[in-house]
């Protein structure tokens, strides 16, 4: 039994819909897919496993697409919309929201149906210092699932459809879409100068905190990273105080939940924000020059001594 | 009795301690410490915060405060591993030049200590006239419209960054020392001033120096004040200097507890943490109790000031007892780090080096007793 | 430009114990400002400041919201007054209802931008501004990290997971602010002095006429399940300790 049977997915990135169309599936719904992108977009769209594609055209900006969705939810009454968790689709996402007099349920961790039908959900709070379980009570609501949920989805997904390729496309109905509904206009867009990274992704971290005392010597972090094919992640005072990394990077950003096979934490102190991203690793290894930081107490294998001369050792001998 | 801190003064210290995590220091002392720097980095970020303003009158630019909360701040900063010796809070200076100074040498003073810079050095000890404060002989004598001052001081903290000294000097007026000082306000970079440095053990982030003074030349509107009140006039602000100075050593004592007491908690010997063994816990009992006094003794004396009462003898108790007390929380705290406690990579090693002048500096140990002690006996007849 | 910033004052998440049982407890726990509110705050002041207008404070609570120095810690930090929401329901109100409750305050109030941080430090559900915006039909837009008033002209920066986005805004328009977007200043003492003598002005959700229907409610709230760390660690020899890592590291891959 389910009252999420009709649920809407949307994203920007057309490859997001086959995850968002199984997440949905899962919950037992018929699924509509929301595509606010542009005609190259629509084929992936269409042939995600939806049966059925909504397509909204003509705004310069998604954003001028969030007010017809919400007309159209209103109208349509759908029972949840599931959209990717980037910026742009969280903000759509919270519009249709308050058109539908509900709210947003963010980063689920995991997105089912209780024994009454209503969509569940598991999410972090308090920097990672809890779990919660939440159930939508009321007509709608607006789920985005974390990265980690979306990507061991599409991982599913890959595996099960490998042989049988793409599914059979679907109908499109479109809409039009007026250009500046959303009172933003844009002036301009421009690449990051940053590279992209995606930490939920990554199968090795390697995690650099206050201990390091110069922007340069970063490079002994990216070295050990290299070493252990792994990703480089910061804590929040690095990227943000110091700001020697990308946002992208930190870990112990609620909602950024990582899974990774291996963490290793480098002149990490391991306050609970900071570890967020290790509670799910397979593997914890921690590196600090303080006996007494906490950190250890949630490392698997460990090091105490001067990260200054433990990577470079450490480094040589997993080369060796 | 509300012993409570204010709001206020909650948010302050909220906001001192912000400052710190942000500035994340503890590395930065180590490194002044081993290369004898000041710690400007750590100046800026404070100055920057509005430290340096406190106790300042707010015509001048400052944020008067009384004399507790100005306590307060000054003891958490060096529980927050502030060095000593290094504090940015000059009020008491900018009140002396305010009080006794003239138009211009406010100006001057009011510049540097607005910024948290040491505004001017005291010329107070001599190599001959430590304790003895009246065996000062450095002098100034009246020449052709001038003021030329000649002599040797000693233990000036400082000397190589304050602009000015505040020199004080016998004015070959009257037979009775006490009677005869003058104080002048000179510029460090005038002809006839040399410094030389100090090889301390300890507080190496800032600079000790003897100063030799050679027929330096004065105007007479250089005095401040009046001619042969200098020592009356160091009285005005010495008790509040002296309770300042007394919360660097509670600041001290914090920090060090503070580590010892972590280190307890975590340290495994013979399958335990060393803090289940009861010698190490008479070591943090005790040394717990030494806080509370000192800050206890400490919080009454400023609420006495700020209150217009007299605080003539418990400045002498507080100076002697946190002075003490301090030195002995930081000896055990050493204790209880063990072997890395005596290593430089341990901060507790830099503040046992750095608090152990407190019992000489600014009234010795043997001299409250003798300050104290006096008055006492005759408050009991 | 009239500003408003809106912030919320939370459990500060070092103090809250775990039971052996996963169940959590509050009693410890102080309340503090939600940390990356503190930007919205920080840059709803300088917006005003920049063009000589005025920055207000808003937040919607239980009574903790009316304690003293939690008024005096949102009032240090530049606003010239405050506007709370004070109401026992607000504790377990969801981010519709706590939506609804802001945008009644905000008409009342009346602003050219309203500011929120990214997410609240505690549920950090990123919607509450996005919502707010979208109940009072405005320009409503997120992770913004630069913001520059030109004339009468919103322009701001949009940091975006591949790229930057610079928009013009129509006001009046809400926005939800990074933790890139400003260094939230540190009140200094004639600021916390201040603070204490601005105006603040206490609403009931009844009395603006905000109150409705929850949409989703938290079924529990627990401590992660802890995982067991084997806690080896190596001291001493580094060469020693680090083969003996090598190898633990090489045997995890």
């Amino acid at each position: 039994m389910t009252r999420c049977e009709n649920v809407w997915v949307a994203a920007e990135d057309a490859s997001d819909y086959a995850a968002l169309v199984a997440v949905a599936r899962d919950l037992g719904a018929r699924v509509s897919a929301v595509w606010m992108g542009d005609e190259q977009g629509l084929d992936a769209v269409s042939t995600s496993g939806a049966g059925a594609v909504i397509h909204l055209e003509g705004g310069v900006l998604i954003e001028d697409g969030a007010p017809v969705l919400a007309q159209l939810a209103a109208e349509r009454t759908p029972d949840a919309l599931i959209v990717a968790p980037t910026k742009r689709m969280r903000l759509v996402g919270a519009c249709v929201a308050a058109r539908m007099r509900a709210c947003v349920i963010s980063d689920a961790t995991s997105l089912d149906v209780d024994e009454e039908g209503a969509l569940r959900a598991e999410r972090m709070v308090y920097g990672g210092g809890a779990v919660t379980v939440e159930r939508a009570v009321g007509a709608f609501v607006v789920a985005v699932p974390c990265a980690a949920l979306l990507a061991s989805k599409a991982a599913e997904r890959a595996d099960a459809s490998g042989a049988a390729g793409a599914d059979a496309p679907c109908a499109v109905e479109t809409f039009a879409v007026q250009p500046g509904s959303s009172g933003i206009t844009l002036v301009e867009r421009r690449a990051r100068e940053v590279d992209a990274v995606n930490l939920s992704a990554a199968r090795n971290i390697v995690s650099v905190g206050r201990g390091f005392a110069a922007e340069e010597d970063l490079a002994l972090a990216y070295g050990l990273a290299r070493a252990v094919d792994a990703e480089v992640g910061c804590t929040r005072p690095v990227a943000e105080g110091s700001k020697w990394m990308a946002r992208e990077r930190y870990i112990g950003v609620s909602g950024a939940m990582l899974t990774p096979n291996l963490f290793i934490a480098v002149g990490v102190s391991g306050q609970v924000q900071h570890m967020v991203g290790a509670t799910g690793a397979k593997v914890v290894v921690a590196i600090n020059k303080d006996k007494g930081a906490p950190v250890f107490k949630q490392a698997d294998f460990g090091i105490v001594g001067d990260l200054y001369d433990v990577v470079p050792r450490l480094v040589a001998e997993l080369e060796r | 009795m509300d012993f409570r801190k204010t709001e206020e003064q909650e948010l302050l210290l909220e906001s001192l301690r912000t400052v710190f995590e942000r500035g994340n220091f503890e590395d930065y002392f180590k490194e002044c410490d081993e290369t004898h720097q000041f710690p400007d980095k750590a100046v800026e970020a404070l100055v920057e915060a509005g430290f340096s303003t406190l106790g300042i009158p707010e015509e001048f630019g400052g944020t008067p405060v009384d004399i507790l909360t100005q306590v307060m701040v000054a003891e958490e900063a060096h529980a927050q591993g502030y060095p000593s010796l290094c504090w940015i809070n000059y009020s008491t200076e900018v009140d002396d030049i305010l009080t006794f100074g003239n138009a211009e040498q406010r100006e001057k003073v009011l510049a540097h200590a607005l910024e948290g810079r040491k505004p001017f050095t005291l010329g107070f000890t001599e190599p001959q006239a430590g304790s003895d404060s009246a065996a000062m002989s450095t002098t100034a004598t009246k020449r052709d419209g001038k003021v030329y001052i000649n002599g040797h001081k000693t233990f000036n903290t400082s000397a190589d960054r304050a602009p000015f000294m505040l020199c004080v000097c016998r004015s070959g007026v009257n037979e009775n020392p006490y009677k005869d000082f003058s104080m002048y306000l000179f510029p460090m970079d005038a002809p006839g001033v040399t410094i030389e440095k100090l090889d301390k053990i300890g507080n190496h982030m800032c600079g000790t120096y003897e100063v030799y003074l050679d027929d330096v030349e004065c105007e007479e509107t250089d005095l401040v004040g009046e001619e042969c009140k200098g020592f009356y006039q160091l009285m005005k602000n010495f008790e509040v200097e002296r309770l300042t100075l007394c919360a660097a050593n509670v600041g001290m004592a914090r920090c060090a507890y503070d580590e010892a007491a972590r280190y307890a908690a975590q340290r495994m010997q013979f399958g335990k943490t060393i803090g289940s063994f009861q010698l190490v816990q008479e070591k943090i009992v005790d040394m717990r109790i030494k806080i509370e006094n000192m800050q206890n003794m400490l919080y009454k004396a400023a609420w006495k000031k700020d209150h217009g009462e007299s605080i003539m003898v418990d400045s002498s108790l507080v100076k002697r007892y946190t002075s003490r007390a301090a030195f002995e929380v930081i000896d055990e705290a050493l204790q209880i780090m063990g072997g890395i406690g005596y290593t430089n990579d341990c901060r507790i090693a830099r503040l046992w080096r750095d608090q152990r002048v407190y019992r000489i500096m600014a009234g010795t140990d043997e001299i409250m007793v003798h300050t104290a002690g006096r008055a006492l006996v005759k408050e009991a007849r | 430009m009239n500003t408003v910033a809106c912030y919320k004052v939370v459990a500060d998440a070092q103090d809250i114990v775990a039971n052996d049982d996963r169940t959590l407890r509050f009693d410890k726990a102080s309340y503090v400002l939600g940390e990356y509110d503190l930007n919205a705050i920080e840059e709803a002041v300088r917006v005003a400041s920049d063009t000589q207008g005025r920055a207000v404070l808003l937040s919607a609570g239980d009574a903790r919201l009316s304690d003293s120095k939690l008024r005096k810690a949102a009032l240090s930090r530049g606003a010239t007054e405050q506007f709370c929401v004070v109401d026992e329901g607000m504790a377990r109100a969801d981010a519709l209802q706590t939506a609804a409750v802001l945008a009644a305050a905000l008409q009342r109030i009346g602003f050219d931008l309203a500011f929120f941080g990214e997410g609240s430090a505690d549920a950090y559900g990123q919607q509450t501004g996005a919502l707010v915006g979208a109940l009072l039909d405005v320009t409503v837009v997120n992770a913004v990290s630069a913001v520059r008033v030109d004339g009468g002209a919103v322009v701001v920066e949009r940091s975006l997971e591949g790229e930057v986005e610079v928009l013009e805004l129509a006001a009046p328009a809400v926005i939800s602010v990074t933790s890139d977007a400003n260094l939230p200043r540190i009140p200094q003492l004639k600021d916390i002095l201040a603070a204490g003598k601005k105006p603040s002005t206490t609403w009931t959700v009844d009395e603006l006429g905000a109150a409705c229907a929850p949409c989703v409610e938290v079924a529990s709230m627990l401590a992660p399940q802890s995982v067991a760390r084997k806690q080896v660690i190596y001291e001493g020899d580094v060469d020693e300790a680090v083969r003996s890592l090598a190898a633990d590291i090489k045997a995890a891959k």
